[in-house]
């Protein structure tokens, strides 16, 4: 069995158009490596999107299944993004597997049983937790969580797949409690309104990198490295401005404009110079495979 | 509750580390020399970095009665402690059921692990766990019934 990419960026930036002149800059995003990942942005954010595409994108490198476990209300009533040029009638979309769970009693059922499953799963994707339960119920949360985790664990230990997992949520910044999620999550990727002017293509926004491990204090100029964690190898990332991308919703895709170093960021070109230059530049690297 | 602290965040890994080194240590010297008491210098290290849980954690394994319920296909595995009044579903290196986990442990991050907790590892290591074996799907109710999760 193939090593998983345990690069959760690569996933969630798979199914994006990508401007010409970014490409080489995503290659000095940090080398983020976590099994575990919380996904945290607003509803209408794009983060449903960026959750099926990083599904897809394990389903389609490991050519196994994924579960997707979501609320069929929440899936249907505002539909995700299919990755940039991925077909309606593309086979790996047969290799996701939706779950409709109502609330975290299903959820924790689900943990409970990962033990008993018999396919391998290239990943699992719980999307959007907070309409599965309420934030401020910590107690819930807590155990919720702690099952979800031991479930994972216990599956990834019996089937000896890698089996990433990625939980998103919809909680706002202020209300998120965010020292229950760093608990069970090394890695938080957070997807905020980018500052300036919506344009004519509609409100980017910002895809940054967090997290507990985000957050530790490096010696000037020392580069992210791995290092044993709990529950694994997991990277460490430079204090100071987050790395990230930042990215904007145009026609039915998304467009990933800007990348973030920590410390600095690198844009393609000015947001008003692409309008009608699709095909006029070289072209725009997909990264959906 | 408390807010994010990403410098107890960075203890709490530096000090599960360390736990896990003194553990194995531990370990070896019971696989080596089984019924083995805990050695002097492990047990300052483990109180050290437990603090007064330590204490705590050694007087429940004393009280017996930790069993690991173990899934004979899956070797999954959910630990049960008896507390004061009730048993405690115990992941011993991230959840407890009881009260003490929900808010000195992750509301106030007062320490690393609960008596619970720290207990399954000691009793785990001196051999002092009474082993369940059950069907996987006996283990799915389990973990699901009997109160569940807590």
């Amino acid at each position: 069995m193939a090593p998983a990419d345990l690069n959760p960026l690569h996933g969630l930036l798979s199914g994006m158009e990508v401007e010409p002149g970014v490409g080489a800059a995503l290659e000095r995003l940090p080398d983020v490596t976590s099994v575990d990942t919380m996904l945290c942005g607003a509803t209408a954010s794009g983060r449903s999107s960026l959750a099926l595409h990083f599904a897809l994108h394990h389903a389609a490198t490991a050519n196994r299944p994924v579960m997707f476990l979501c609320r069929q209300d929440g899936l249907e009533g505002s539909m995700p993004l299919l990755p940039r040029l991925c077909a309606s009638d593309n086979p790996c979309l047969h290799l996701l597997q939706l779950k409709y769970v109502r609330s975290y009693l299903d959820i924790q059922r689900f943990a409970a049983c990962m033990h008993l499953l018999q396919t391998p799963l290239a990943a699992l994707v719980v999307e959007d937790l907070s309409s599965l339960l309420r934030i401020d119920d910590r107690n819930t949360l807590v155990r919720t969580l702690a099952m979800l985790l031991e479930g994972v664990r216990s599956y990834r230990a019996a089937s000896g797949c890698e089996c990433p997992l990625l939980v998103t949520d919809s909680t706002d910044e202020s209300r998120r409690p965010r020292y229950i999620f760093d608990r069970w999550f090394p890695l938080t990727l957070a997807i905020s309104a980018a500052a300036g002017p919506s344009g004519t293509e509609g409100q980017a926004f910002v895809l940054s990198v967090g997290g507990p491990l985000a957050s530790t204090t490096q010696a000037s100029g020392a580069q992210s490295r791995p290092h044993e964690g709990a529950e694994g190898p997991v990277s460490v990332q430079p204090a100071g401005q987050s790395a990230g991308v930042t990215y904007r919703l145009v026609d039915d895709h998304f467009v990933l404009e800007r990348v973030h170093e920590a410390g600095r960021g690198v844009a393609a070109r000015q947001a008003g110079a692409r309008e009608g230059t699709h095909g006029a530049a070289a072209a725009p690297v997909q990264l959906f495979l | 509750m408390s807010g994010y602290d990403p410098d107890a965040a960075a203890t709490a890994v530096s000090i599960t580390r360390a736990g896990d080194a003194c553990f194995a240590e531990l370990e070896e010297l019971v696989e080596g020399n089984p019924g083995t008491d805990i050695p002097d210098d492990i047990l300052a290290s483990l109180h050290l970095l437990f603090g007064k849980n330590l204490a705590k954690a050694l007087e429940v394994v004393d009280a017996g009665g930790i069993t690991a319920h173990v899934g004979e296909r899956s070797g999954r595995t959910v630990y049960k402690v008896p507390g004061r009044g009730d048993v405690y579903t115990v992941f011993p290196s991230h959840y407890c059921s009881c009260q003490s986990f929900m808010y000195d442990i992750v509301g106030r991050g007062e320490a690393v692990y609960c008596k619970h907790q720290l207990a399954v590892r000691l009793a785990s290591v001196l051999r002092r766990v009474a082993r369940a074996p059950c069907s996987d799907q006996d283990l799915a109710r389990r973990l699901l019934g009997e109160g569940g999760v807590g």
